[in-house]
This record gives structure tokens, sequence and C-alpha cells, in this order.
């Protein structure tokens, strides 16, 4: 930095003259040109001309009022309303009172007094002039976004931190915004329309602030920070955002969205509230329209859990923190009643976590396309469990596994299967495939033509679930499956429901009608067992039998008589 | 010949003069020499005698900033003076105060070319 300073101290600046006497030029050229190039303009049009095509930057003007063809105060009051030149600075050199006030008023920085009686004054003010406008475009470059004039970050902070030193009795809210996928703007209409959109964006936003009492930065490329009064909701606030967008740029399309931190303590930094509110704001999805979202601490710490679950999935897969428990399937139909299979279930035993329930961790794996993973792994573990247990027990317990809707779109799913039952030493049928009712209702016409192939593979089809989805009956004609399963929910209240256990009954004579095995899951009670007994389910899986167990505590289950 | 002494002789403030030009005296007697020669002289006599008081105030204005910074004080009096009535468009008779500049502006063409 301090290397920086000296190099920018180095340069040499250049001062125009503006000036049509050449005695008088040549006077104050004598006095600035060993500190400064001096350039010279005869008239305010020459002025003009040579600051739009100077190469270098003008640091300062030294503004003659009495000149032919276009006078001092006339030039001023034209570069005064030029964005980019109203910045230089303008000396006034004036004999005149008069013109020393109007040249101020129309923004001139100082004067000099024609005759220049004292060259060093001249040059001291020449040199403070300078420095002065430099410090000041340094300062506002340094508080100042370049693209938007916003606030940058640590500005923002700052003047939010001064806010609540002068308003300690007043709440505030640090709200993030961010436009929802201005990514594709670039993409779709380049770098310069996008900043475009940036400017748009923030000059709306900044007349919101001002509105509220507020103020707003630009924190992060398409990230804005406003902190304003405590509002109840932000409804109207989004609102008013969006009518601007819309009368003001005609950016009706763009869709934005607010996370906000309601700071009940003034101790907690702004760092930390604009992590907050930015958590919030990017905790907003899927949006078709502008939308807000208030700080709950809970939710917060729900999806900070999820995520850390996303993100130790790799690692618990490499480590086997997946345990596959088992539960007994027990047939109901002999005189002693006999477990004739089990079901694979997996468990998480998280290193740090503890025990998760897989209602807590499959959704999260549905959604981000892992559960393809951990099903595969299941099966693994599944299929080298059947083997353990042939070789153990001298007789096959098959296992069955679930198939879930995510699994289907995997390419070559029979082939993969297959192979591992190959790897596994064991057979096709020894691995029994629970798909849910639902995925039947996916996509017909390919569900189908892979079940089929599970079939002609040898593998056992169960319809899992089955009455807890919307698939029409009809569709269970065309399917080839073995095994009906009813959906626990139906054995829970088939015997306090009279409607459930009509379904119960009925669900029973679709599979004796279509010669398959029946199933019931669920069963917790002998009652529960006796009924479905009688109404002729052939197999029942439930906590009445056995909860789901891991696989050396399960092996205790093949001596067990069930009664 | 053109030097200091000369200059203050004609009633120059020469000393304030050399300092606007920062003690040199060669740069002092350069600019010097451009003023016999300074056309905003004849606008002023033309500009008076067509009674074209704005024009002629443009031309004694330069003048008398010109004539200040050299401290050519014995042209300079009757330019300030001059100045002001055309300030005000004041229609007098000019031919005594422009007579005074001529006699001084030979003076000084002549101390230059001496």
């Amino acid at each position: 930095m301090a290397e920086k300073v000296n190099i920018i101290n180095q340069i040499k600046r250049t001062i125009l003259i503006v000036e049509d006497e050449f005695v008088n030029q040549e006077i104050l050229k004598n006095i600035l040109s060993n500190n400064y190039d001096v350039m010279v303009a005869e008239n305010g049009v020459d002025a003009f001309r040579i600051i739009k095509s100077a190469l270098v930057p003008i640091s300062l003007i030294m503004l003659d009022i009495n000149m032919p063809i276009m006078g001092g105060l006339e030039f001023l009051k034209l570069i005064k309303e030029d964005e980019q030149l109203k910045k230089i600075p303008v000396i006034v050199l004036t004999k005149e009172v008069d013109n020393e006030l109007k040249s101020l008023e129309l923004g001139a920085v100082d004067f000099i007094k024609k005759p220049y009686d004292y060259p060093e004054i001249v040059l001291a003010r020449v040199a403070r002039t300078i420095e002065l406008a430099e410090d000041r475009t340094i300062v506002q470059a340094a508080e100042r976004d370049n693209l938007t004039g916003l606030y940058n970050k640590h500005i923002f902070d700052e003047y939010a931190r001064k806010i609540d030193l002068y308003t300690s009795d007043k709440k505030y809210d640090l709200c993030v915004l961010n436009i929802s996928k201005f990514h594709i703007f670039n993409e779709l209409y380049g770098r310069e329309k996008g900043n475009e959109i940036l400017i748009s964006f923030s000059r709306v936003l900044q007349s919101c602030a001002r509105k509220y009492n507020g103020i707003v930065g630009r924190i992060q490329s398409d990230y804005f920070a406003i902190y304003i009064a405590e509002q109840e909701d932000y409804k109207e606030f989004v609102k008013e955002i969006e009518n601007d967008l819309i009368e003001k740029y005609d950016l009706g399309n763009l869709i934005f969205r607010i996370g906000v931190y309601r700071c009940n303590d003034k101790n907690e930094s702004i760092e930390y509230r604009l992590d907050k509110a930015k958590l919030m704001c990017d905790s907003i999805r899927i949006i078709n329209n502008s939308s807000y979202k208030i700080y709950d601490p809970e939710e917060v710490k729900n999806t900070l859990f999820k995520e850390k679950l996303e993100q130790d999935f790799k690692k618990a897969i490499e480590e086997k923190q997946f345990i596959v428990y088992y539960q007994a399937k027990v047939n109901i139909q002999g005189d002693k009643y006999k477990m004739s299979s089990a079901e694979a279930l997996v468990r998480w035993i998280h290193p740090e976590l503890g025990f998760i329930s897989p209602g807590v961790f499959i959704p999260l794996f549905e959604k981000n396309g892992s559960v393809a993973e951990l099903d595969k792994y299941v099966w693994q573990e599944a299929a080298y469990q059947v083997a353990r247990w042939k070789e153990r027990n001298g007789y096959v317990l098959p296992i069955s596994v679930n198939i879930s809707r995510y699994d289907m779109f995997e390419t070559n799913l029979c082939g993969t299967l297959v192979n591992i039952c190959k790897n596994a030493g064991i057979e096709t049928k020894d691995l029994y495939l629970e798909i849910t009712e639902s995925t039947y209702s996916t996509d017909e016409k390919e569900m189908m033509k892979i079940i089929n192939e599970f079939k002609e593979a040898g593998f056992v089809i169960e319809v899992d679930d089955f009455g807890s989805g919307y698939s029409s009956l009809n569709a269970l004609t065309g399917l080839a499956f073995d095994v009906l399963k009813l959906d626990m929910q139906f054995v829970k209240k088939m015997l306090v429901s009279e409607k459930t256990m009509v379904i119960v009954r009925f669900v029973a004579d679709i599979a004796k009608a279509l010669k398959v095995l029946l199933v019931a899951e669920g069963a917790e009670t002998l009652e529960q067992i006796n009924v479905l007994k009688e109404l002729g389910y052939d197999i029942v899986q439930g906590y009445y039998f056995s909860k789901p167990l891991p696989a050396n505590e399960f092996e205790k289950l093949f001596d067990k008589e069930f009664e | 010949m053109l030097s200091i002494e000369a200059l203050k002789e004609f009633g120059c403030d020469a000393d304030s003069g050399l300092r606007r030009c920062v003690n040199s005296e060669n740069f002092y007697f350069k600019l010097i020499k451009t003023v016999p020669s300074n056309e905003n002289f004849n606008k002023l006599y033309e500009s008076i005698n067509s009674k074209n008081f704005e024009e002629a105030f443009q031309a004694a204005h330069a003048l008398k900033g010109v004539l200040s910074n050299l401290s050519i004080d014995p042209i300079l009096k009757p330019i300030i003076e001059i100045t002001e009535h055309l300030r005000n468009k004041d229609d007098i008779d000019y031919s005594k105060l422009v007579e005074e500049i001529e006699i001084n502006r030979n003076k000084l063409e002549k101390i230059i070319n001496e």
C-alpha cells in the first residue's frame, strides 16, 4: 500500500490553463512547469476539446473568466454538467470579486487573484487543491462499489454500526437481497446488459432504502444488503421494489429474494448478521415470484443439520457407517409360524450425531440423487448377508431389498443387480425386490419393461406399500409380480375402522384372485395376526414378531419359534 | 537597453513583476517585449472609436491582466481607469486616456529597442 502511495505521489499531474492572454499563460506556465505538466487552451471551446482528447487525466483546470469565443463562466457551467468532467477541480483566475462569487457558485473550488504576486502561494494552492480532490476521489473509490455506486461491504458494515450506535432504542433488520438466476441474464444478454440490470436494481434499492430511512450496499456480485428499521413483514417492501423495477426500468421479469435477519442483540457483529441474512436468502431455493424469508434459528439448525448429512454421505459409504438392519417376515399360514424371509432396512450410525432415522436421511438423498448409491450399497450388503447365512444355516433365507423410483432411472439396473448376486455367490431368486406401488405409475410402460427384465433374470418382485398410492388397480393386471405387500397403515387401523377392514379384506381377495403371495406389514399385536391369518394373509412383518435388528442380533431369530 | 533599472526609471514596479516571473530576468524581459505589440491596444482604440464599449472593455480588461502581472504601471494606470469607464459603458471622451496609454507604450518600446 505504501509503495502504491509513493508511486501515485511520483506521478507528474497535468494542469490545463485556460487563458487567452499569452503573457498570463506564460507566467503561470513558468510557475507551474517544474512541478506539473502544463497544457494551455485559449478559450472554453478549445479547453473542452483538449480535455476530451487528452491521453492523460487532467488533475486541475486553471480558468480565466474573460475570454473570446467561450468565456470561463460558460465553460465552468458546461463541465459541471458533465458526469465525468465535473470531478476535475477548477481554480478560477480573476481580479474581480463578482466573478469569484459567480464561479464558486458554479462549482469552482478556489480562485487565485491576478496578478500572481506570490508564485509560491499559487503553487501551494494548486498542490492543495489537487491533493484534496484526489483524497475525495480515493475516499469515494474506497467507499463505493465501482459499478453501482452503492456502499461496498466494508463501508456498509461501518455505517450500519454507526446506525446502531445512534439508535440504540430502535430495532433494525438486516436484509440480504439477491437477483434470482442472475447468471442466466449474463448468459443470455451478455455482461454489459447484466451490469445495466445490476445498476437499475441498485437504484431501485437505494430509493427504497431512502424511503425506509435505511442504507444499502453491494456486498457481492448480485448480492445486496439493506439495513432498515424493523418491519413487521416485508410484503409491502417487496411490492415497492417490484413496482419500481417495472415502472422505472421495465424489469418486471426480474425475480429477487430477500433474507431477513432481525437483530435482537446489537452486540452481534454486522458481519454475523449479514451471514445469517444471506443464509436465509440462499435458503429460498425455487421461486417463481419475488419473496422474502425471516431468519428462524430452528429452521437454520435444521438446514445446517441436513447440509451436514449431505456432506458426510460419501465418507459414510466409505466407512460403512450405514448399517443394514433386518426385519423378519413370518409365514402364518401353517400350524407353526415360520420365518420365511427378511427385509433389509438401512440405518445410519453417524460417528458424531449418533443414530439417524432413515425418515430423516432418505428423503434428503432422494432429493439430491444420492439414494441410488445408498440403495446399491444396501443391495450389496444384503446379498452378502444372504450368502453368509446360507453358509451358517445350510439353507437360504431370502432378503427383500427396496428399489426406489430413483433407481429405476439407472442404466442397466437389472444387470447391476444380477452382478451383485453373482459376486455374492447367491441366486437371483434369493433377493426379493420390493418396488413401491407409486413407482409403477411413474412411467408405466418403462416400468413394466424393467420389471419384466427383473422377472426374466429370476428375481422375486414384491409390490410394496400397496394401497398407499393412487395407482389404478388396472395397472396390477399388466404387471409381472409375485407378492402383494399391504401398506402398514391399513393393519394399524383395521381393528378400529370398519372401512379399513373392508379394504384389508378386499386386498386379500385381489391377491387370491391374482394368485400372488400376500404380505401384511406393521402388525404389532396377536389380535392383528389372528385377523390377518383368518383373512388369508400368508406372511406378516411387524414388531409383534421382531423389530428390525442388526445382522448379529437377527441371527438369534433363526432358532426362535414364533407363536 | 532593457533592464530592471530602466524599467524602474520608467515607473514600473519591476521587483513585483520579476517576482511573478519567479525572479527570472530573461523570462521577465521576454514577456515585457511582447507588450507593445499586444493586439488588444489596437482593438481597444478601434472599439472606442466605433463606440463598441463591450468589445473595448474586453480588450482593456485583457491588457489590465497582462500589465498588472508584469507591473508596467505607467500603462496600467490609465488602463485601469479606462477599464472602469468601459465597464460602466461611459460614453465619454477617451482621447486623453488613450493618448497617455500610447505615450507610455511608445516609451516602453523605446526602452526595449534601445
